[in-house]
């Protein structure tokens, strides 16, 4: 994929000409990258989360206080344009209801859950698609963990269930799901993504004791072997605290890269920290991409600690690759 | 410094205080009391909890113990009930939990100072404490055994209390309620913590505020119904 068909990607997803009401809707003070373009006599909202031919987006994560649930999606919403980002990888509990409340087991919260997706109609899916249209933010990728869950620990994903679950990414407007499963799951995955013309992305951590667990450089060429449709989501914390090699893996892989979890950590295991204090070499990946004009969608995510908020910590960290991108 | 002086330098560094307020409020505006909370009454622990974040223990372990996916719930924890000042809690932290079924291990952090971690195993403890507190002040009155309580007090108690001193006739002093009260959180230690000595002219307070302290996190509802019990009968 060369640099304009990745502009054609990320465009088609791009929000619709109803931008105006997300814009007027902005504090005063925001220092969103979210401009109207005023020579456009439809108003378009541009997509400026571009750096230097780099485009960004936002992992939510970031947003520690925010409980990932629906009731908070539009708080998320206005913390994004807030940031500046027109692109997001979203969570699947940003749009699901929960059921594992007070007097309900796992097995039945688990059994409600599914039966639910595979009954919510389209509308449901396009009514949150038109939120993020309107607040100029696009779905990238749709985050679901479609694995052994360490919430309820066992594997029971129907067929039916994980067609649903793409359904719903693809009226939301994702171009892939990813989740963080292992090379089990993701080889039973893997027929699924190209009967919806999208990909399903790996997500690694760092848990080098699990042979099932995607980790390495060695476990992500597993995957890509599956199909030509399994990418990587390549989270430069984990795979540095993993002691991977960032660079070399993004030299090898970059056409199976669809998106980088850009954070920093320390190696051998080491703690997460804010950028520039770990082991991840930040700028040289953001330079890599760059340079090389990869489309590699770079999304920014934090775990350090922070006693400033979210939104603060993460335009701290969008302005140090701003300034790695001069 | 002393005092002469130190009104000297005040008055010198009046100048630039307003630039030094502009630059506190700031950080007062920074600072995310929608996710830490407001700042505890003890300064102390306030520096304590700000470590427990700076470091990232709060995104996993949660701000209040409450633990986000999979990390381990620190309040059911039998290692961290049995920690004293980080003795048990430091070693983990400085190399982390590498061999785990879970997706992200438990990171290592190896560079954290002795002080760090006991500003951590503290702000944890005092987490404990504090919930355990409310669940059992919530909790109905039991019947208590007398027997086990005596037992309880001679091993836990008696080295700082004495019942022919401070704790003689406390049966008649409080009653079933307020004895409870009194266990979990006595009253000289509801004062904000001072550093002042005490006046046995040492810092014993301050031992007893840590003592109470671990024995409120790790007390059961039949503990502390047993102490009543026992105590009821010092009249």
């Amino acid at each position: 994929m060369n640099r304009r068909d990745f502009a054609k990607m990320v465009l088609v997803g791009t929000p619709s000409l109803l931008g105006l009401h997300g814009c007027s809707s902005r504090e005063p003070n925001s220092n969103s990258n979210l401009t109207l373009d005023a020579d456009s006599p439809q108003g378009k909202v541009q997509n400026n989360s571009v750096v230097n031919g780099v485009q960004f987006g936002i992992q939510p994560f970031c947003y520690h206080d925010l409980v990932m649930n629906r009731e908070n999606r539009p708080e998320l919403l206005r913390r994004i344009v807030k940031n500046g980002f027109s692109l997001v990888e979203l969570h699947a509990t940003w749009c699901e209801p929960r059921f594992n409340v007070a007097g309900v087991s796992a097995v039945e919260a688990r059994e409600k859950l599914r039966e639910w997706r595979i009954s919510a109609p389209p509308d449901y899916y396009q009514t949150i698609r038109s939120e993020f249209d309107q607040a100029g933010v696009s779905i990238f990728t749709y985050y679901v963990n479609m694995d052994i869950s360490y919430q309820n620990n066992f594997i029971d994903y129907t067929d039916e269930e994980i067609d649903a679950t793409f359904r719903a990414a693809k009226i939301l407007g994702a171009k892939g799901c990813i989740g963080s499963q292992g090379l089990s799951a993701t080889k039973r995955l893997a027929p699924f993504p190209r009967k919806y013309d999208m990909f399903m992305s790996v997500h690694n951590h760092s848990n080098l004791s699990d042979p099932d667990a995607i980790n390495t450089e060695e476990s992500f060429v597993k995957a890509f072997a599956f199909s030509p449709e399994i990418m990587a989501t390549f989270d430069t914390r984990h795979f540095t605290a993993a002691n991977g090699d960032c660079l070399a893996f993004l030299e090898r892989h970059h056409e199976r890269i669809r998106n980088v979890h850009l954070g920093d950590r320390r190696k051998n295991q080491g703690r997460s920290a804010p950028f520039g204090e770990g082991d991840t070499p930040i700028i040289e990946i953001l330079r890599m991409i760059k340079d090389n004009e990869w489309p590699i969608i770079v999304m920014l995510e934090f775990e350090h600690g922070t006693l400033r908020t979210g939104v603060k910590e993460v335009q701290s960290m969008f302005d140090y690759c701003k300034r790695a991108l001069v | 410094m002393n005092r002469k002086f130190f009104s000297a330098f005040c008055i010198l560094l009046n100048g630039a205080l307003p630039s030094a307020v502009c630059v506190m409020a700031q950080s007062v505006a920074d600072y995310d009391s929608a996710y830490i909370g407001s700042p505890l009454p003890d300064p102390i622990m306030q520096h304590n909890k700000e470590t427990f974040v700076l470091y990232g223990c709060a995104y996993c372990h949660g701000m209040y113990l409450k633990p986000v996916g999979e990390a381990t719930d620190l309040r059911r924890s039998v290692i961290v009930a049995t920690d004293v000042n980080g003795n048990l809690i430091g070693p983990i932290l400085r190399v982390g939990i590498p061999q785990t079924p879970k997706s992200s291990p438990m990171p290592q952090f190896s560079d954290l100072s002795d002080q760090e971690i006991r500003s951590i195993a503290a702000y944890i403890h005092y987490c404990r404490a504090t919930e355990n507190y409310k669940a059992l002040m919530n909790e109905p009155a039991g019947s208590g055994n007398l027997a086990a309580g005596q037992a309880f007090y001679q091993k836990n108690c008696a080295s700082c209390h004495s019942i022919d001193m401070d704790f003689k006739a406390i049966g008649s002093k409080y009653n079933e309620n307020e004895l409870r009260e009194q266990i979990l959180d006595p009253a000289r230690f509801r004062i904000p913590r001072s550093s002042k000595l005490s006046d046995l002219g040492d810092t014993k307070m301050i031992e007893g505020r840590t003592k109470h302290q671990i024995l409120l996190e790790n007390y059961s509802k039949t503990d502390v119904e047993n102490i009543v019990a026992y105590l009821r009968t010092l009249k």
